[in-house]
């Protein structure tokens, strides 16, 4: 084991509701401030909920400038994050063209089945021509054949955004996109750190990136009863661990990390600062949506993930909470901090910046990991903001509504997804 | 490796589909795309690998061929109940657009004037979507599916990189068993093109590509056990073959670079004229198939293994495809046969390869060893 590269992070970007960037994202976190507002980029009138974490900013197309703004809105992101990323590792993207390079990106549903962009206007001639009477399916299947663009598919399907930074930097190693919802940004981290750590590579572009702020997406969450109503109110809407919270708020963006070895990043004159130790994940094997209620596998990720870093929770002075402001999630992730960490757990600061960006689904678990990585660098733990009301079963320190400093030597980061899929990180800073 | 699964064409288990291969038995008809064959599952009836018939409103039929081919593997193994709870579930998936009916009742829903109204969506369409349609096309609910409806408790991921995600996931269960996550691993691919929307859009992308030939459309999944060498001697498990060597590449340099990346890292320092027979999931699509051939003759020059992939005959299988060609691989070594090849060795310590790649430039190999490790 002792042989084991050590991984390390050497630079990240991003793009969230907050900012178009990385440090300005870290710096209104610290700040309490919220990305939460009303739709602006389409009508969102009559539907359930009205409100999200959108990304506003006006960077250029990088697609096709016909294909408006639904051609690969992931993919600008990623692309965006990725350069700066580069840029805050300082390192050279011709560095990137080799076997030993990979990229392993989050993602989840594309934007190609839009349907306010792409599949009504698809088949509004059909549906004129029927007149009422059933579509049959060979009409709809004609009406795909011939008016679907397949660059679209490279533009908007979920392996886009990591495939455009393969082509972009010439990455001839693997890459992978990683499907497991909201645990999908973590899982890429984790991923990547163990082909480093396994030898194969010596460096990575890992992350996530999403962007389902879209009526579909929406409407699709809405009807699980996974969104908060709050519209009237969006800055307080995503409120992770309080009593009062009813949902969680649909956000959009990316993070991308640069993971290398520390030889590799010492060869070039970086000195970095913190790792990636540890990764577990495990199946609830449960339901589709509810999380097991026992807590019993997200309790044994988070051993696996302290396992591997070789370490335990008293170890542990922060852990950046999957946190999503859903009544199951929140209790059960308590549930299972305290069951895998035991009396440390009472000590351990707790906070979820989901109260700020909402939820950025797959890339959720990559833009939390960048703000793990900055707790450690910087010592300042972000806060959950809108925490009030406490909640019996959720009975941890999370941090409310102030950003607070302390020594953190090594912090946990959960994700966890539709499904059952709970994946761990954990990372440690490498130096005081 | 000590199970298989298949629930693919002219099958739909391994030893009806492995039959099939070696009598070039073709599944291959005139499919709902106008003068597009298509490669249907047929004779597999989910209601038998469910738990609850009720099970099914939540499963798309990608879902349904992922357990299939789960359960048929985890039988073939003859693995204990109680080993389901540390086993790992990795999957090759694609994006699933959605059912049909509901698609065109949104749309319809939400049409006023010929085009799309956001009030009409939000009063009308909305009211006709499935409370639960979303987790029924979720790519990530074919894995959960496997893991809810198996028990199976341990290490997990979804990946998707087009036609390379079975082979992907096929690695990254070897890794997660190498690095101590799991004993024992299901990985696989399940994909269905032949829902109308997906049909659609595959075969308006090969008609828009310069060269292309009317590849048929597939559906269908393969699933493997795999399972730490120690943990299979101790329960006295029958041993297909050892994972030798995996690789992956990405075509960003040169075209064929991503898969010689790939086979260059599965074989390591292996000599590529020990390879006995390559299993590719080539089936005639253009914009990816005349990449491989480079990559072969990189690696292999003129001495290639017996192209012994099934593709050509089972049509396209979308992010099944790398998996299906591994499953047919492994049961050849069971039979000491070989579709299509003769004089060649599928004794203990022969070597064999998988390969597959996607359109967007993802590649994957795996080399096999046949038997139990020594």
């Amino acid at each position: 084991m002792s042989r084991e590269p050590r991984v390390v992070i050497s630079g990240v970007g991003a793009v969230t509701p907050l900012a178009a960037g990385w440090k300005p994202t870290w710096e209104g976190l610290l700040a309490g401030k919220s990305g939460v507002k009303p739709i602006r980029r389409f009508d969102a009138r009559g539907l359930a909920t009205t409100i999200a974490g959108e990304v506003t900013w006006d960077q250029p197309q990088d697609g096709d400038p016909s294909e408006g703004d639904v051609s690969g809105r992931a993919i600008r992101f990623a692309l965006y994050a990725a350069r700066e990323a580069l840029d805050s590792a300082d390192l050279d993207p011709g560095l990137l063209a080799s076997p030993r390079v990979g990229v392993y990106m989050g993602a989840g549903n594309g934007e190609h089945l839009v349907n306010q962009n792409l599949l009504v206007p698809l088949l509004a001639p059909a549906l004129a021509e029927a007149a009422g009477k059933p579509l049959p399916e060979a009409v709809f299947l004609a009406a795909v054949r011939s008016g679907w663009d397949p660059r679209r598919s490279q533009w908007a399907s979920p392996e886009a955004p990591a495939a455009a930074l393969a082509r972009l930097y010439r990455v001839e190693g693997p890459v992978r996109t990683h499907l497991t919802a909201c645990a999908a940004g973590a899982q890429s981290v984790g991923e990547a750190f163990c082909a480093i750590r396994a030898g194969r590579l010596d460096r990575a572009l890992v992350g996530g990136a999403h962007a389902m702020v879209h009526a579909d997406g929406l409407v699709a969450f809405s009807k699980l009863g996974a969104l908060s109503t709050r519209n009237d109110d969006p800055e307080t809407a995503s409120r992770p661990f309080d009593a009062t919270r009813d949902g969680f708020i649909l956000g959009e963006g990316s993070a991308v990390l640069v993971l290398e070895t520390e030889e590799a990043a010492r060869a070039r004159g970086v000195d970095p600062v913190v790792e990636i130790a540890g990764y577990g994940v495990t199946a609830d094997g449960y339901r589709a949506t509810d999380p097991d209620p026992d807590a019993g596998r997200a309790t044994r990720a988070i051993l696996r993930a302290l396992e591997v870093a070789g370490i335990g929770p008293g170890d542990l002075d922060y852990v950046n909470a999957h946190g999503t402001s859903t009544q199951a999630n929140d209790r059960i992730e308590t549930q299972a901090l305290k069951a895998a960490l035991g009396d440390a757990a009472r000590r351990i600061p707790v906070s979820s910046v989901k109260s700020m960006l909402g939820h950025l689904v797959a890339a959720a678990g990559a833009v939390e990991t960048a703000a793990t990585y900055e707790t450690l660098r910087t010592g300042w733990i972000p806060p959950t903001q809108n925490y009030r009301n406490p909640d019996p079963d959720c009975d941890l320190d999370y941090v409310p509504n102030q950003a607070r400093q302390a020594q953190v030597r090594a912090a946990l980061k959960n994700s966890s997804g539709f499904g059952g899929q709970n994946v761990s990180l954990v990372l440690r800073r490498i130096r005081s | 490796m000590t199970g298989l699964g298949l629930c693919v064409p002219a099958g739909p288990g391994v030893a009806a589909a492995f039959d099939a291969a070696l009598a070039g038995v073709s599944p291959v008809g005139p499919g709902p795309a106008a003068g597009w064959p298509a490669s249907p599952v047929t004779g597999f009836d989910p209601v038998t690998v469910v738990d609850r018939k009720k099970s099914l409103k939540l499963m798309g039929p990608n879902m349904q061929f992922a357990l299939g081919a789960g359960r048929e593997a985890w039988a073939d193994a003859g693995l204990p109940p109680e080993a389901a709870r540390d086993t790992g579930t990795v999957l090759g998936v694609r994006v699933r657009p959605g059912d049909y009916e509901e698609l065109v009742k949104v749309a319809e829903l939400s049409l006023a004037d010929g085009a799309f109204s956001p009030s009409r969506f939000a009063s009308e369409a909305v009211e006709a979507i499935f409370p639960l349609s979303m987790l029924r096309n979720l790519p990530n609910l074919v894995t959960a599916q496997v893991t809810i409806q198996m028990s199976l408790k341990g290490f997990t991921d979804s990946l998707t990189s087009g036609e390379a995600s079975g082979l992907q996931a096929l690695i990254e269960g070897t890794d997660a068993i190498a690095r101590g996550d799991a004993d024992v691993v299901l990985a696989g691919g399940a994909d269905d093109l032949l829902d109308p929307f997906s049909l659609g859009v595959a075969v308006a992308a090969q008609e828009r590509t310069v060269g292309a030939t009317r590849v048929p459309m597939g559906q269908g999944a393969a699933m493997l056990v795999l399972e730490e060498a120690a943990h299979a001697r101790d329960r006295g498990a029958r041993v297909l073959a050892e994972v030798a060597g995996i690789g992956e590449g990405f075509e960003s340099r040169s075209p064929g670079n991503g898969l010689a990346v790939a086979i260059r890292a599965a074989l390591d320092d292996t000599d590529p004229d020990r390879v006995q027979t390559l299993w590719s999931d080539a089936c005639g699509l253009a914009g990816r198939d005349e990449t491989q051939e480079l990559s072969l003759a990189a690696v292999f020059g003129s001495r290639r293994p017996a192209a012994c992939g099934q593709a050509g005959r089972l049509g396209h299988l979308g992010t099944a495809s790398g998996a299906v060609e591994a499953a047919f691989l492994l049961e050849s070594l069971r039979r000491g046969r070989v579709p299509g090849a003769s004089a060649v060795d599928t004794g203990p310590g022969s070597l064999h390869m998988a390969v597959s790649g996607s359109l967007a430039g993802s590649r994957a190999a795996v080399l096999f060893r046949a038997g139990a490790p020594s």
